[in-house]
């Protein structure tokens, strides 16, 4: 009998040490890699077709001079007249030019191959009222270049703003996340905002083999939304 | 002397004639408006003063409290990252002030570009695409981090011109036929533009670092 209770205590502590190993196990998970993509939305209101870019005048800053002067009338000899002068064409554009040299050193990241994407930054462009995916699907990829277990985290880091200040909710924007050559899911999901959803990531996947998802991204643009280019940061961070 | 004084007073009376004749009628005098109507031709005065406040330089994109900004031995005179790691994002402070004066009532445009694609100049080796973006910053402080969203500075398709090496100097212009979006507008005739820097590094592989360069072109155009 006291054999058998030693035995029930024993089987507690280690049902006990299970149960505890689990958070621990996962909380000594460590971040390895995290890559921000710049996500930029051209909201424009009006439709482009019929805009014409402005042009450059053939000589900058040198306007021309369109005029001409006629002989007065002999009963007109002694009156006052003039022609009326005008400068022809829109060519009083002037261009000031300055630059700056922008450099940096930059030292290969021994982790650097871990997470990466094909491209540092998704452009699109949507109308009020719009919902545009970007095309061609699949062109944004982010992988993982990871054979030990790992798990991957997404998010943006806030809401779409732009150079006025007016922003986007970061939830307008939404991705379809699938493995490379594998069906798209049967619909996007929208991102969550790291700044106004808690300060957390939501978890995208893990595995323990190398992997390259797809990500097709959507925006939903609000019809009161001013023209403008709005963007954040899509993050997506690697623990492991 | 006869014949010198005859032929003087011949010449004064030929002189007096002439004025008579060229001289209009003064007795009859017209007034009339003139409609004078001209275009004035736009004055712009800008400067472009990088590293503008005390406190500028780079900081790795974190969230939470930021890390204190530090740049590499270009600047002041140049946008110096300093040591950056490949993959990582990073936020430059207080990168650039634009200055414009103009006699232009309407505004003006304000366009920005890069005038090559990001170089390493220790092998050459280009990395065309977007890694430099640029945001909105303040004359004194502002609360910018490495995930505050930025715009991209776009690789020009107008025409370059002038040195486009990795030396702090005249470097490179831009002449366009086509204007590009412009970055930033003013409908006053003077206003002061401040922006942080963001770049994104691109990955590189083991022993290809270096020193990566780019340069940045800013043309302000009258309405």
């Amino acid at each position: 009998m006291k054999r058998l209770q030693m035995f029930l205590v024993a089987a507690g502590f280690m049902m006990l040490a299970l149960v505890l190993a689990q958070p621990v196990k996962a909380t000594i998970q460590s971040q390895q890699m995290q890559i921000a993509l710049n996500i930029s939305v051209d909201v424009v209101g009006t439709p482009i077709v019929g805009y014409v870019p402005r042009e450059a005048p053939s000589q900058a800053g040198v306007p021309s001079i369109a005029s001409a002067l006629r002989r007065a009338e002999p009963s007109m000899q002694r009156a006052f007249s003039a022609e009326g002068l005008h400068f022809a064409g829109d060519s009083t554009m002037v261009a000031q030019v300055h630059n700056v040299l922008v450099q940096a050193e930059v030292t290969p990241n021994p982790k650097g191959t871990i997470l990466v994407s094909n491209v540092p930054n998704v452009s699109m462009m949507a109308a009020p009222g719009q919902t545009v995916t970007v095309q061609p699907l699949c062109s944004l990829t982010v992988s993982v270049n990871m054979a030990t277990a790992w798990s991957l985290e997404e998010g943006v880091a806030t809401d779409l703003t732009s150079a006025s200040g007016a922003t986007l909710p970061g939830t307008a924007l939404a991705n379809n996340t699938y493995k490379l050559a594998a069906t798209p899911q049967p619909k996007p999901t929208p991102y969550i905002v790291y700044a106004t959803d808690g300060s957390v990531w939501s978890g995208l996947a893990s595995g323990t083999a190398i992997t390259t998802y797809c990500v097709d991204l959507t925006v939903t643009v609000p019809a009161s939304t001013v023209d403008g280019i709005y963007s954040t940061d899509a993050v997506y961070t690697l623990f492991n | 002397m006869k014949r010198y004084l005859l032929g003087l007073i011949g010449a004064i009376f030929a002189a007096t004639a002439l004025i008579v004749v060229l001289s209009p009628a003064d007795a009859v005098t017209a007034t009339g408006n003139a409609r004078v109507e001209w275009h004035q031709m736009p004055i712009i005065n800008f400067t472009l003063t990088p590293n503008y406040y005390t406190g500028y330089g780079a900081v790795l994109a974190t969230f939470g409290t930021q890390p204190a900004p530090t740049h590499g031995p270009g600047a002041p005179a140049t946008v110096d990252f300093g040591t950056t790691v490949g993959g990582d994002t990073y936020l430059y402070k207080y990168a650039a002030h634009i200055h414009v004066t103009t006699n232009d009532p309407s505004g003006f445009l304000v366009y920005g570009e890069a005038a090559i694609a990001l170089t390493n100049n220790s092998n050459a080796q280009t990395y065309p695409g977007q890694y430099l973006y640029y945001l909105n910053s303040g004359a004194t402080s502002d609360s910018n981090t490495g995930f505050t969203p930025g715009l991209p500075f776009s690789q020009t398709i107008g025409s370059v011109s002038g040195s486009t090496a990795d030396i702090a100097g005249a470097g490179p212009t831009i002449a366009y036929t086509i204007y590009p979006n412009p970055i930033a507008q003013s409908v006053t005739p003077n206003n002061d533009f401040y922006y942080d820097y963001q770049f994104k590094v691109p990955n590189v592989a083991a022993g290809a670092g270096g020193n990566f360069y780019v340069w940045i072109v800013y043309t302000v155009v009258g309405e």
